[in-house]
């Protein structure tokens, strides 16, 4: 830089009195117990995959599922009012939810005969085709609703599958299972809503 | 075999940085040349052992020995052969390992540049540093990151290959590298200021001798932060280059702070002043990279480029806190020794604009660390978290920014110690000049927005600037007025405008639509046409890619896609990018089709300036580059330019081995 | 020529037009709006003040996960029927817990507003204050012994 160069150096001046007092260990113990609360507040979280089964459904109204089963039949969530329905978001690109299949089937076979429970899986992602193709090969003759768009996902606050929502007979939202369920669990939950007076 | 060689080498290492921090150790504290000087075989020693276990690592990876654990979870017979080579950084273990490369190979550059001068206390603590820091990272390959575990496979077993992600780009094999040349690049300074804090040496030498490693630092970490947005851009298909992500924000906060320090430290080499502010600038800057680790690897905060969970989180925390209260253990004991007596003469200085200069980016760095952490504060405070994200980083970086180009103008034409308004105005007058016309100019085009226009204006302005003083140095020393820091500095605020220019003309130019297209259909999007032309399914080694071809302009076929990757879940999708100097043209894939004539839904974005963010980079690099050059430089320390203090109690070293 | 533009009086002038343009040009630039966006653009700019619900801080524009594409599909059909971005971000917050990705300005969320302001603030009152005490430092003159140090340092040159 021209202006620099040109410039002559006044190194000439000599330094003034050295400041009194210790103002850096100040700042630095000031600095000290931000960065330990800090670390304090690091070092006492969980991991965030382990956080929160919370849903603002619960408790209220179960959203409408209105839509075209796999199979080709209509369905509507309304005509369910009277069971427990387990509504289960699943798609075949998702291991989680292919291990949680089988319990799945369990809890169909368990309850088809005597029709207090119901099941329905809504696809997350999936499309029909992909989805037909996993259901021949694995059974499953629950009711598996088409969601292409994803709406009924949204309407239920589907962050990743496999999601579950537990709906009670009056169609209240009761439980949000995130992760794959198992039967018994699934069955679990329903006695202790059973047992306790609503 | 493999993992046996691996777990020798990493044993090797850490046995050699272990048994160097003790030897230095002693012979610092007993004043013995002779254990100082073995400071040289013990870096050698640890290189050897990293080399070992990354080649090791590559044996592993390219012979698929799926008995070894890491190729077991990360290894794929279907992964192509670069990215093969690539696997090793595309998960948490084998990237732990490149870093312990790298530093090694720092330590080793450190110690063989200054070894005539290895008896030295300041050369031998700085070594001892490193040589810490290297134990600690070869501790975590024994412990929590270890890769060469033996696992026992089925014949015929099949890993699952790297994130599908990272195999998608180029990008991705050379990206982790430079990234972290960058990061452990600015653990050479920080292992001078941390010796010079440690052995009391007032002087400014530890500055000089380690400016140009600081350099290269951040010229690293700047290429591996453009790149990662480049990837982004290229790969994650939402059509943004940045998202405020944890692992973004965790390579620009050492990048906020090492630049800071960039400037603050010629007050310092010039002035004498701002010794203690710069040594706690390195001490951040280096925690902050380990901070930033700890933040992407330990899975408390997720992350699109977070691509590994382990335990391996209490370790880094752990270190991180040792950092820190090492550092400011030893600037609260040496801090008030080493305060300068500096002197300011106008507020009207290039002085007081760096000291602006530094609060700006303090300021940034702080509001980045910040918005990153405070989820995980206010979870702990309300037990409920709070999302932090992109609306929040903008709206509070981007007045930092603004205010930051206004003082990329100003500074470099304010002369150091005092400056008149005169002179400013004289100085001034032409860049403003270009500040106001483009000012005109892009409100006229159709530029809306305080932000964006006065980006814009002060991009013009900063430029100017910066010209002027590129053309001044040249016509006084024909070539050389490109290189040297100054010079080199300049160019690389050229880069900087062109990059904040692009990001404003892309953000506000930015139109994009969503739309259905059948076979054959052509449809004009801003000025493009599109036509989609047909889908077909591709089997490929790792993948099933449905590509969708789509003629841009008349001109070459582009081929947006859905893929599934073998072994890995949900559809990824890749974006086609029809790239202009003026704008992009990006593509990406909504929806299949069902049938073969079904309709296809596309993403269109037009993305004006996109080229010029990555070569803006290109342009900060080069000046980087300029500004390592070797050359002639004045000696900062020498009498006749910067005040020393007569009280120093320690003479100021010798300047043998500085560049 | 050169002799105008280096008279005082011509740069005094030109300051002053070149402030009276900025201003003028910048204040266009905050009071009118832009072209209308499309229904793409909407969505975009909605979706980056919500959080994807699978990721910790990406927003849903910025996320290609199924949960994130599915709630950009729910905002494109209510933009299409006409709701306000506020609207549709309240419909979105009632079946996605803590969705929100700017931070409330009030209660404990407000302090990551406040606290960057004030250590802004802080800083610039610090460097103030530092320069402040700079300029105040006394000045002595170099004694002999600069002196022999200086013209050593320039006979080695």
């Amino acid at each position: 830089m021209s202006e620099v160069g040109a410039e002559p150096d006044r190194s000439d001046e000599l330094p003034g009195p050295v400041q009194q007092g210790r103002p850096m260990v100040i700042v630095a113990v000031a600095l000290a117990v931000v960065v330990a609360l800090l670390i304090a507040v690091l070092a006492t979280r969980s991991p965030s995959g382990e956080r929160s089964r919370q849903s603002p459904l619960l408790g209220r109204p179960a959203p409408a599922i209105v839509g075209t089963t796999l199979a080709g039949d209509s369905f509507d969530l309304a005509e369910y009012r009277g069971r427990w329905v387990v509504v289960n978001f699943f798609a075949t690109w998702c291991i989680p939810c292919v291990q949680e299949h089988p319990e799945l089937a369990k809890f169909q076979a368990r309850h088809a005969g005597t029709g207090d429970a119901a099941l329905v899986s809504v696809l997350f992602d999936n499309t029909a085709d992909e989805a037909q193709g996993f259901f021949t090969e694995n059974g499953g003759d629950w009711p598996v609703v088409v969601d292409e768009a994803g709406a009924v996902g949204v309407d239920y606050g589907v962050a990743r599958v496999p999601e579950s929502f537990l709906v009670a007979p009056n169609g209240i939202v009761v439980q949000r299972l995130v992760g794959g369920v198992t039967a018994a669990e699934v069955d679990d939950l329903i006695a202790q809503y059973e047992g306790a007076p609503e | 075999m493999n993992a046996a060689l691996g777990t020798a080498g990493v044993v090797l290492g850490f046995a050699a940085s272990f048994l160097g921090v003790v030897t230095l150790a002693v012979g610092l504290r007993q004043k013995r040349p002779r254990l100082l000087e073995t400071g040289w075989s013990y870096s050698l020693l640890a290189l050897l052992g990293a080399l070992i276990a990354v080649v090791a690592m590559q044996r592993a990876l390219i012979t698929r020995d799926f008995s070894m654990g890491f190729v077991h979870d990360n290894g794929s017979s279907r992964t192509p052969p670069l990215f093969n080579v690539a696997t090793m950084w595309s998960a948490l273990e084998g990237s732990i390992l490149l870093w312990v490369l790298i530093l090694t190979g720092y330590t080793v550059h450190v110690a063989r540049k200054f070894r005539a001068r290895l008896t030295d206390p300041l050369v031998g603590m700085a070594l001892l540093v490193m040589l810490v820091v290297g134990a600690f990272f070869f501790l975590l390959i024994l412990g929590p990151a270890n890769p060469f575990t033996t696992v026992s496979v089925p014949p015929g077993f099949d890993g699952p290959g790297p994130n599908p992600l990272l195999q998608e780009h180029i990008l991705m094999a050379i990206h982790p590298p430079m990234l972290y040349l960058g990061y452990v690049g600015f653990t050479v300074p920080f292992a001078f200021a941390i010796a010079a804090l440690a052995t009391g040496r007032l002087g400014e030498g530890w500055l000089v001798e380690t400016r140009r490693a600081t350099l290269t630092a951040w010229g690293f970490l700047t290429i591996g932060i453009i790149l990662g947005a480049w990837w982004s851009y290229e790969v994650l298909g939402w059509g943004g280059y940045w998202g405020w992500d944890p692992v973004e924000n965790a390579s620009l906060l050492p990048w906020l702070t090492g630049t800071a320090y960039l400037h603050s430290v010629l007050v310092q080499e010039r002035r004498g002043m701002l010794r203690v502010w710069n040594l706690s600038l390195l001490c951040a800057t280096f925690s902050l990279t380990i901070l930033g680790t700890f933040l992407t690897r330990s899975g408390v905060l997720e992350s699109v480029h977070a691509f590994s969970d382990s335990d391996i989180g209490v370790w880094l925390l752990s270190f991180f806190a040792f950092t820190v209260a090492v550092t400011l253990g030893l600037i609260g004991w040496r801090g008030d020794q080493l305060r300068s007596p500096g002197q300011i003469d106008s507020p009207l200085s290039r002085e007081s604009a760096f000291l602006v200069n530094n609060v700006l980016f303090a300021a940034f760095a702080f509001v980045v660390l910040l918005g990153t952490v405070f989820p995980l504060i206010a979870e702990a405070v309300n037990g409920r978290g709070v999302a932090v994200g992109p609306p929040y980083f903008n709206r509070m970086t981007v007045p930092i920014g603004i205010a930051l180009l206004f003082m990329m103008a100003v500074a470099p034409v304010l002369p150091w110690r005092k400056a008149s308004t005169e002179l400013l105005s004289k100085r001034l007058f032409w860049p403003a000049g270009a500040a106001a016309i483009t000012a005109v100019v892009t409100v006229a085009l159709g530029a809306r927005g305080l932000g964006t226009v006065a980006t814009f204006a002060l991009g013009a302005f900063a430029g100017a600037a910066a010209l002027r003083q590129v053309v001044l140095a040249t016509r006084r020393q024909g070539w050389r007025g490109f290189v040297g820091r100054a010079n080199g500095g300049m160019i690389v605020h050229l880069g900087v405008v062109i990059i904040a220019v692009a990001i404003a003309t892309n953000g506000h130019f930015l139109r994009e639509i969503e739309t259905s297209f059948e076979p054959g259909q052509t449809l004009t999007v801003g000025g493009h046409e599109i036509t989609y032309l047909r889908t077909v399914v591709v089997e490929e080694r790792n993948r099933t890619a449905t590509k969708v071809s789509v003629q841009i302009d008349g001109d070459r076929i582009y081929e947006p896609a859905l893929s599934r990757y073998d072994g890995f879940g949900s559809l990824i999708g890749t974006p086609s990018v029809k790239t202009g100097l003026r704008e992009d043209v990006y593509v990406t894939v909504t929806r299949l089709p069902e049938g073969v004539d079904g309709p296809v839904v596309l993403r269109v974005i037009i993305q004006p300036m996109a080229l010029w963010l990555w070569v803006g980079g290109g342009v900060m690099v080069l000046g980087t580059i300029l500004a390592a050059w070797p050359g002639r430089r004045r000696v900062p320390t020498d009498p006749v330019s910067a005040l020393i203090s007569l009280d120093d109690p320690v003479p100021v070293p010798p300047l043998r081995g500085s560049e | 020529m050169t002799a105008l533009v280096r008279h005082p009086r011509f740069r005094r002038w030109g300051w002053i037009v070149i402030g009276a343009l900025v201003l003028v040009s910048l204040g266009r630039a905050t009071l009118e709006t832009g072209p209308p966006r499309t229904t793409a653009e909407q969505v975009r700019v909605i979706g980056a003040t919500l959080k994807c619900p699978t990721c910790r801080s990406q927003s849903v524009s910025g996320s290609d996960s199924a949960a994130a594409k599915a709630i950009r599909n729910e905002i494109t059909q209510r933009v299409e029927a006409g709701e306000s971005a506020d609207e549709i971000r309240t419909a979105i917050s009632a079946t996605y817990d803590d969705v929100q990705l700017i931070p409330k300005a009030s209660g404990f969320e407000g302090l990551v507003w406040i606290v960057p302001v004030f250590v802004l603030i802080l800083g610039f009152a610090g460097v103030a204050a530092g320069v402040a005490r700079w300029r105040r430092a006394t000045t002595r003159h170099a004694t002999e012994a600069d002196r022999i140090l200086v013209n050593k340092a320039l006979d080695e040159r």
